[in-house]
């Protein structure tokens, strides 16, 4: 039990310190790349040739201080869950923004971890088992297939196979709605976009769960089921799935990082109205450092946090990484 | 995955190498080959070196630089039509863009921002990720533990976040990409390499080149490096693979280069509105993405299986 508090504890120290490495880093590069008064000035049409114009809005910014200090500023109300106003429009509250956003991008992720979940554990299972013979063959040359393929471009074919041709799903989601306002359009709108995205999923999960089958399946206690006479089916669902899946549990919750990041390149890509892609590219168009600094630091530290809970998911799926 | 035990290339293998092969000479000898212009709108436009009238009226060379310059007297919207979103034809073998480019030279353009940038930031992350690893497995305690703490936990991160503050800090210029590609991968080539640095530097010939008295400069690079490279070649494999796509992602979303240069990804953005009535625009930079990063990743796989490399290591 120490153990596990000690490793808590020493991830999250890892957690913070990836926060602020991307911070740190988003907030200098930015800052000593741009003046934010040329990027405030131009967006309130303010004559930044001017020095007292100048001077007055860096007041009014406070980018007049050491960088050092404002950049203790921001942390120090980030802290709080105070991300700050967008450069471009002052009534733009960072924090809110995110709050809207972000539900479009879990979305995307959790519907693409399902899918890919579903597709992935028979086919893992069915390849593993038959491990050297037509069905892994082919489940894994199309697993490869699946990896190599780039989420963002199976999206154009989806759009044009199963939206232009076929007529079955809507090509973009600029008429986004809630799940809870209406499930059935929502989960149509959002079909395609988490297909894209689970369709590199199922190609990793896949070759994982695979060869971890494949190696459960030559194991003493498999031998002794079989001797036992329980059907092959049996075995495979009873006794070799669970210990197969320790592999595959920390990559299901390593590849939450992945997914997210497509998951803004999906989502810029079906025209969803809202996400974190749209604020974060319109963002960096601008160079609107708020914004920026505020979705960023937000994503890495919703990883560091989502990859610490499957770590500990992983260790009591199995004991022995625990004890090890 | 090759079959264990049988090292032979087969078709599958083949096929990529000669794609690859492909791909690269067009990467690098794309502006020397015969091909249309890649701006070039229609055929009102012709590449040729910008000329001015001299104080007697003769037209000389300004600059010795080639710009495009518009054909006097020529419909330049029509040329522009015909050509806008043609299918492939003779005299254009993938057909053109919606404004009329030539696609085929455009993929040529393409790969070499697509490529260079892919193999730049491998490299890179190679020499200094490895580098990191390494040293930290040989140094040991605090500094060993904080850079692994701190490498596991950045490795989760998507690559794509902190590219958008790159390209937004640096502008969408090739430098940035690469750079943004490069930090992006650093953190999980640290990590591989520290993990197989630490099981060598356990191994009798390690010990006993320290024991009789060889310099840590000397055991690092004449020792321990050597013996890293096997995972060097799986790394560049994989690596290029997932800068290829990263580098298309941005370009997708308009935060790679900037024009006139273009990419894989900025073509596949620029047919998407076109899906319908040309979908070949978006389609054909797609299948040539797909392709190189499934010849990539199939290399790698023949070459984990022949180098005896596990997969699982990375």
């Amino acid at each position: 039990m120490l153990a596990a508090g000690r490793f808590v504890l020493t991830r999250l120290a890892a957690v913070v310190g990836v926060a602020l490495f991307v911070s740190f880093v988003t907030f200098f590069l930015l800052r000593v790349s741009r003046d934010p008064v040329d990027v405030v000035g131009a967006a309130r049409s303010l004559d930044v040739s001017s020095p007292s114009v100048r001077s007055e809005l860096a007041a009014e910014l406070g980018t007049d201080r050491p960088l050092i200090v404002q950049y203790g500023d921001w942390l120090s109300n980030a802290v709080r869950g105070e991300l700050g106003t967008s450069y471009l429009d002052s009534t733009d509250d960072v924090a809110e923004g995110i709050g809207r956003a972000l539900p479009v991008n879990l979305e995307l992720v959790i519907l693409a971890q399902l899918i890919a979940l579903a597709a992935s554990i028979p086919l893992g299972l069915w390849a593993g088992a038959r491990e050297g013979r037509w069905p892994d063959k082919v489940v894994t040359f199309v697993a490869t297939a699946f990896v190599s393929y780039p989420g963002f471009a199976l999206a154009l074919v989806l759009i044009m196979v199963f939206a232009v041709q076929l007529d079955l799903f809507p090509a973009t989601a600029a008429a986004y709605v809630s799940f809870f306002d209406n499930p059935l359009d929502n989960l149509r709108q959002c079909f395609l976009p988490a297909l894209s995205l689970a369709v590199p999923m199922i190609g990793v999960y896949t070759r994982v769960l695979r060869s971890d089958v494949a190696a459960t399946l030559r194991e003493d206690f498999i031998v002794t089921a079989r001797s036992k006479g329980l059907r092959s089916a049996a075995i495979l669902t009873r006794h070799a799935f669970r210990p197969s899946s320790l592999s595959l549990i920390p990559m299901v919750g390593l590849q939450f990082g992945a997914l997210l990041g497509g998951s803004i390149l999906i989502e810029r890509l079906f025209a969803f109205p809202s996400g974190l892609g749209t604020s974060l590219t319109a963002a960096a168009v601008t160079a609107d450092v708020p914004v920026l600094l505020g979705v960023s630091t937000t994503i890495a530290v919703g990883f560091a946090v989502v990859t610490l809970i499957a770590d500990l998911v992983a260790r009591l799926a199995d004991p022995r990484i625990a004890h090890g | 995955m090759a079959d264990k035990g049988s090292h032979r290339l087969r078709v599958a293998e083949w096929v990529a190498i000669i794609w690859l092969a492909i791909i690269g000479f067009a990467a690098v000898f794309g502006p020397l080959l015969p091909l249309q212009d890649p701006t070039a709108q229609g055929e009102c436009t012709t590449k040729q070196p910008k000329r001015e009238l001299d104080a007697s009226g003769s037209p000389v060379v300004v600059d010795g630089k080639y710009r495009l310059i518009a054909q006097p007297g020529c419909d330049f919207q029509k040329a522009a039509d015909d050509r806008s979103a043609a299918k492939p034809s003779s005299a254009h073998l993938l057909g053109n863009d919606q404004i009329g480019r030539d696609l085929l030279s455009r993929v040529v353009a393409g790969a070499r921002t697509s490529i260079f940038v892919s193999v730049g930031s491998v490299l890179a992350a190679l020499v200094i990720g490895g580098g990191i690893g390494m040293v930290s497995a040989y140094v040991g305690g605090k500094v060993d533990a904080a850079v692994t703490l701190f490498s596991a936990a950045m490795v989760a991160l998507p690559g794509l976040v902190l590219a958008i503050s790159f390209v937004a800090a640096l502008g969408r210029t090739m430098f940035a990409v690469w750079a943004a590609l490069t930090v992006g991968a650093i953190p999980m080539v640290a990590l591989v390499s520290r993990i197989q640095s630490l099981s060598l530097i356990q191994r009798e010939y390690v010990v006993a080149a320290k024991a009789l008295g060889a310099t840590h400069s000397r055991v690092l690079l004449r020792e321990v490096l050597p013996n890293l490279l096997p995972f060097a070649f799986v790394f560049v494999g994989l690596g290029f693979a997932g800068a290829v796509a990263a580098e298309g992602g941005l370009a997708l979303i308009g935060l790679s280069v900037d024009q006139p240069a273009t990419s894989w990804g900025a073509i596949i953005g620029d047919g998407k509105a076109l899906l319908e009535t040309a979908p070949h625009i978006s389609l054909i930079p797609s299948v040539v993405m797909f392709l190189t990063i499934w010849a990539a990743t199939r290399l790698t796989d023949h070459l984990t299986d022949r180098l005896g490399v596990r997969g699982s290591a990375l």
